[in-house]
């Protein structure tokens, strides 16, 4: 009788398919879409970021719209929170989305589905999309991870039936960076290669007798490392480099140092990076929560757009601010807002995207999706047509087993690509 | 809401059958007397032959109200069809009614619950035979024929019980005394000894606490603890310990009330402050194996759970308040005698004292010390009698601000928020307001209903805890034992008898269910003994095969003939390391167990000036920095250093330090759970693992010459003997003839690393 037998811990169990990376691509690929941006800075605000109280205001309603009060923004007609004062200005680079929905109001089914563009499936684990770019992107920085990621990671559905390889690079802390990716003092470059190639033959009957896709990934890992420790641009992982007055832009928090250490990857050609910001999951006292949460952002992202405009970097990277879901329009006796999944808002920003409007609207208790529902699918595909991922590229996770790309289902469900903010 | 369910194909098994056996089966299927209208719905044949006018019959007849006496099914005897359940059913029978390849419901697989003599529980071999009997007799008619894995030899099966038990590979000594000995016992004498070390402790206690999600770390006002220093981990520390019987455990969990210092086991409830939801789902997910996050809002899409089910089961469990709470949470006891509470101006001034260290701290760090004079930086501190205030300026060292303004914070936080209260006989539940379903009205009072069986009486509203506690943990709920069953077997073999253990299902739907039935009712007959039953599991001769390779298989029902093949987790890679550079580690176990008296001595503080001298009387005995047993005030930066550095000194068991360990912490990087959900650790490999363990600090701590890894190898008289040791104590065995010659030309210390980057490192074969 069960059927939602994919366990929550997708991360751990996924394995439950061999990853075959089946490419079926037909005989006559059709070109991929020029491609406008060259990399994404993919912002993820875990804890279902409340709409009402951040970019999609009801100031008219005082039923559902509460203590917050809204500001004018450099975007003609577009209003945000008062909480957002820097961002406001930078409003004209963005294009907000307020009318993306789903059906599931829980977290980690949320999380997974605004990741990967699918809910979860019995067997499958689908991809990210960061893993999806890692896999058919381009890369300008052959010797830095394609996809890095600072955030929490348990449930984060990685690479799903992909690879390891294009799963996300986890750092723990934008302080640390990527720990030790330098050979010790005590050791030379040769004494690393005889001493992985006994590891390697020492290993060998192992790894044919257990030839399992983690055994395999291990091998594959410690190749890319090796790599990795001679890229010239490691020094691109440590957020020490930057002067003093960037960390105080950037607001010198968590999610401020880790926009920074996104920055300074993109700088070196890094092409995905993913940083997780929250709690916001405000169901006690909403409003005291936002605002602190909004003081963290907002320093934080706006010194971003603003660094990557300066640089030259804005008309080719795309900064993703997106969540699991919204809040509740309804508050609760304690001044918190529940989950809700009917309509909230994510945002695009720089590379490809048409600035200063907000796309779809919801009604007037910020409820439902009055004007253009955008699904997570439809938003995935925006990101991927915005790098140039090929629609006609797919993968099964095993032989035989539905094809899926970062564009949708082979036979079935497709994004559609949000062409009004292209 | 429906548009997905029926743009999509409808799988029959997983989402039509359910609610047939559910909803219509008593009447409609081999299981009535007589079957009714001439609708049977239990084979695929008799479905296919049923005419339109009985589906249109079926469609009409399941959407009237509840009030109609022709509605189906009958109001007395089922609750109606869920809105989603009935446009689930539509579109089936709209789009032909497949029922691919199920061919008939096959009554005969209903639960039976088996009894097992207590005697057969105790007697450890007779129950291990009766388990591999029970699977080797299902294996056998297996298609296509099971791999049979040949026995492990000594010194592997050591390798894997020690990682079982005591949560790392075995020192030079253990494994010595044990691959020496000659008795033909030796193997369940090493069982029963490893299962009483504190080594079992540490290990059974980072299971638990991934199971618990037991975070120590700035969670609901939660201080910066360390496992030592948090009054719920100590508590599940001393069950643990104490081989406290699991079904005794959880009532104790479920019914505690008081502060964490007069009741520890409150860190269960305080563990979902503010969300009585996530508690109610958590229980169910931990204690009954079910799924039901998703009926708070709505009907369960494709699960038996309606909305109503969600909140009549949350009637016994959300009663719980705690202090933290008080707008939300009048209903508790608040103010009942023996509790001490924080005034609010207590909290004022505590909070005004720590302000002006916390910006001295600031300050210094940005290097701005000199912009601001000392005078005004303190000004704050005239909150403070005159006395106090000088006393607490001459005290402190400022150079260790960081430590006193953590140590505020931690005290504050065990007077001022940690308290739980169970529901008074005042406490009405009722539907959340916007209860969207005919059946009742937002706001209705909800009566309590359990999710299986029989739901127990109560008198009054205080007596909810206790009878669903006890309920909770008795035979009249059909899931308990058998969540444990399938937890502990997982555990033990790596794979599940009966579905994801947050998600069971039934043991007649289990591959096994004679095998499932049996381990579930040894459970029972072990009377909940932890020990006891893993010294059962682990003395199969199932768990003595070498492992099998496949992938991870929660997801298939298939049996196996052994474990499998699994990578170690975060602790064990991290305890079998750090036992590796101090193979004393244990015994720091024990001897530095919690003290509690600063808890104690917080918490009975008569007034704000006893609260603050008596932190600056601990601040002078310990010189400002007290042994870690010692304080609570242990902040995350003191881990943070005492562990990036890897200080020899300083290295101590996952199981001893934050839970979870700090942001970038080994442990994280190797799967640790982030205690964020249950059972949330994880075993994948990724490329910083790889850095770490080939770049990191470990290396050149295993080879210094204090090392135990050091001493024990500078104890073997041969280069030959030397490497043979390097082998034992990395992966646990001597080196074959063929590695002797690809070792040859090798120190020990470089086979050291090329094995600590091995995959039967990090393998558990």
């Amino acid at each position: 009788m069960k059927t939602n037998d994919l366990s929550r811990r997708a991360f751990v169990t996924r394995l439950a398919s061999t990853c075959l990376g089946v490419t079926v691509a037909p005989a006559f690929a059709a070109p991929a879409a020029k491609a406008k941006a060259q990399r994404v800075i993919y912002l993820y605000l875990q804890g279902a970021m409340s709409h009402l109280d951040t970019f999609d205001l009801k100031p008219d309603n005082k039923e559902v719209q509460g203590p917050t009060t809204a500001i004018k923004t450099s975007a003609d007609g577009v209003i945000i929170t008062d909480k957002l004062p820097q961002l406001a200005k930078h409003m004209h680079h963005m294009a907000l989305i307020r009318s993306m929905n789903h059906k599931t109001a829980v977290h980690e089914i949320g999380q997974y589905l605004v990741h990967t563009g699918f809910k979860k499936q019995n067997g499958i684990v689908h991809p990210t999309l960061g893993a999806w770019n890692a896999r058919l992107g381009t890369h300008t920085n052959p010797s830095l991870p394609p996809y890095i990621y600072l955030g929490g990671f348990a449930q984060h559905p990685g690479c799903g039936f992909l690879d390891a390889r294009y799963g996300p690079v986890p750092l723990g802390s934008a302080e640390q960076g990527l720990p030790n990716s330098h050979l010790p003092a005590s050791r030379t470059q040769k004494e690393l290669t005889s001493g992985l190639d006994l590891t390697a033959s020492l290993d060998a009957e192992f790894s044919s007798a257990y030839n399992l896709r983690d055994i395999k990934a291990y091998t594959d890992l410690y190749t890319d490392a090796v790599r990795l420790m001679s890229s010239k641009d490691l020094d691109a992982f440590d957020i020490s480099k930057e002067p003093a007055a960037a960390h105080e832009n950037y607001g010198n928090t968590k999610v401020g140092k880790g926009l920074l250490l996104a920055r300074r990857l993109i700088e070196r050609g890094a092409s995905y990076v993913e940083i997780e910001h929250g709690n916001w999951d405000t169901h006690l006292k909403n409003h005291e929560g936002v605002a602190r949460l909004c003081g963290e952002l907002d320093p934080a992202l706006a010194s971003l757009l603003n660094d990557l405009q300066q640089r030259g970097l804005l008309d080719s990277t795309l900064v993703v601010l997106a969540s699991e879901f919204g809040r509740t329009p309804v508050l609760d006796e304690t001044g918190g807002r529940d989950h809700h999944s009917l309509a909230f808002t994510c945002a695009l920003a720089g590379a490809g995207i048409k600035g200063g409007q907000a796309y779809g609207k919801s009604d007037e208790r910020a409820h439902e999706v009055a004007e253009d529902p955008v699904s997570p699918l439809d938003f995935n595909a925006t990101i991927a047509h915005c790098l140039g991922l090929p629609q006609d590229k797919f993968l099964a996770p095993f032989p035989g087993g539905q094809e899926f790309g970062p564009f949708g289902k082979k036979t079935g469900e497709k994004g559609k690509v949000i062409s009004a903010i292209l | 809401m429906l548009a997905t369910a029926a743009a999509e194909s409808i799988d029959f098994e997983k989402q039509i059958l359910p609610v047939l056996e559910h909803k219509c089966f008593d009447c409609h299927s081999s299981r009535a007397k007589s079957i009714k209208g001439d609708v049977r719905l239990d084979q695929a044949a008799a479905i296919r032959a049923l005419s339109k006018a009985k589906t249109d019959e079926m469609l009409r007849r399941t959407a009237l109200p509840a009030s109609d006496e022709d509605v189906m099914p009958p109001a007395k005897e089922h609750s109606p069809l869920s809105k989603i359940q009935r446009e689930m059913l539509t579109d089936w029978i709209v789009q032909g009614r497949s029922t691919g390849t199920w061919t008939a419901f096959d009554h005969a697989k209903k639960v039976t619950k088996l009894a097992v003599a207590s005697t057969e529980a105790a007697s450890v071999i007779a129950a291990a035979a009766k388990i591999d009997q029970l699977l080797e007799n299902k294996l056998r008619t297996a298609n296509p024929p099971p791999v049979v894995p040949a026995p492990l030899a000594d010194d592997l099966w050591l390798r894997r019980v020690s990682m079982d038990l005591i949560g790392r590979g075995p020192t030079a000594t253990e494994a010595a005394a044990f691959l020496n000995s000659k008795h033909p016992d030796k193997r369940a004498k090493l069982i029963d000894s490893l299962l009483a070390t504190e080594g079992h402790v540490s290990s059974a206690f980072n299971y638990w606490a991934d199971a618990l999600r037991l975070r120590t770390v700035n969670d609901n006002g939660r201080g910066a603890f360390t496992t030592k220093n948090d009054p719920f981990s100590n508590w599940l520390r001393d069950a643990l310990r104490g081989n406290k019987r699991y079904d005794a455990l959880v009532r104790e969990m479920l019914t505690s009330e008081g502060t964490e210092v007069s009741a520890p086991a409150i860190g269960f409830y305080l563990r979902d402050t503010g969300n009585p939801n996530a508690c109610t789902e958590n229980q169910a997910a931990l204690f009954l194996g079910e799924q039901i996050s998703c009926a708070a809002c709505h009907d369960h899409p494709y699960d038996q759970w309606t909305r109503k089910d969600y909140y009549s089961f949350a009637a016994y469990t959300t009663g719980i308040s705690d202090r933290k709470l008080s707008g939300k949470m009048k209903k508790g006891k608040a103010g009942a005698s023996g509790y001490r509470y924080l005034s609010e101006q207590d909290a004022k001034t505590i909070e005004q004292v720590k302000a002006p260290f916390n910006r001295y701290w600031d300050l210094s760090r940005s290097g701005k010390l000199d912009s601001v004079p000392m005078e005004e930086i303190f000004k704050p501190l005239e909150v403070l009698p005159a006395g106090l205030r000088e006393r607490m300026m001459k005290t402190v060292s400022l150079d260790r601000v960081r430590n006193w303004t953590t140590m505020i914070s931690s005290a504050r936080g065990l007077v001022g928020d940690n308290k739980v209260f169970l529901p008074t006989d005042q406490f009405v539940y009722r539907l959340p307001r916007d209860y969207q379903y005919a059946d009742a009205k937002g706001g209705d009072t909800v009566t309590p209903a359990v999710l299986f069986g029989t739901s127990p009486a109560y008198e009054k509203p205080s007596q909810l805890p206790f009878v669903y506690a006890y309920w909770l943990t008795s035979p009249q709920n059909p899931r308990f034992a058998l969540v444990l069953s399938n937890r502990l077997w997982k555990k033990t073999f790596g794979w599940p008898l009966c579905g994801p253990v947050a998600d069971v299902v039934d043991a007649a739907k289990s591959p096994c269910p004679e095998l499932t039935s049996y381990v579930e009712a040894l459970v029972i007959a072990c009377g909940y003994d932890l020990r006891q039953i893993q010294r059962i599991l682990l003395s199969t001769r199932a768990y003595a095969r070498g492992a099998i390779a496949e992938e991870t298989a929660d997801h298939l029902p298939r049996l196996f003939a052994a474990p499998l093949l699994r990578r170690l987790t975060g602790e064990q890679v991290w305890d079998s390391l750090v036992a590796l550079v101090d193979d004393t580690v244990d015994e720091k176990l024990t001897s530095e167990a919690a003290d509690t008296s600063f808890q104690s001595a917080v918490y009975n503080a008569k007034s704000i000036e006893d609260f603050f001298n008596y932190m600056l009387d601990r601040w002078v005995k310990f010189d400002g920095k007290p042994p870690r047993s010692a304080g609570i005030y242990e902040g995350m930066d003191d881990i943070k250093s005492k562990l990036g550095e890897i200080n020899p000194a300083g290295l101590i068991r996952a199981s001893e330090m934050s839970s979870p360990a700090p942001d970038g912490h080994f442990l994280g990087q190797f799967g640790q759970s982030n205690r964020l959900a249950i059972g949330n650790a994880w075993t994948l490999p990724t490329l910083p693992q790889a850095l770490t363990l080939m770049n990191g600090p470990i290396f050149e701590h295993l080879t210094k010459s204090d090392s135990s890894f050091s001493r024990a190898l500078a104890a073997q008289s041969s280069a030959e003997a030397k490497k043979r040791h390097v082998f034992q104590l990395l992966i646990g065995r001597q080196p074959s003839a063929k590695e002797q010659t690809l070792i040859a030309t090798h120190t020990p210390e470089q086979i050291a690393w090329s094995l600590i980057n091995s995959k039967q490192f990090l393998f558990l074969r």
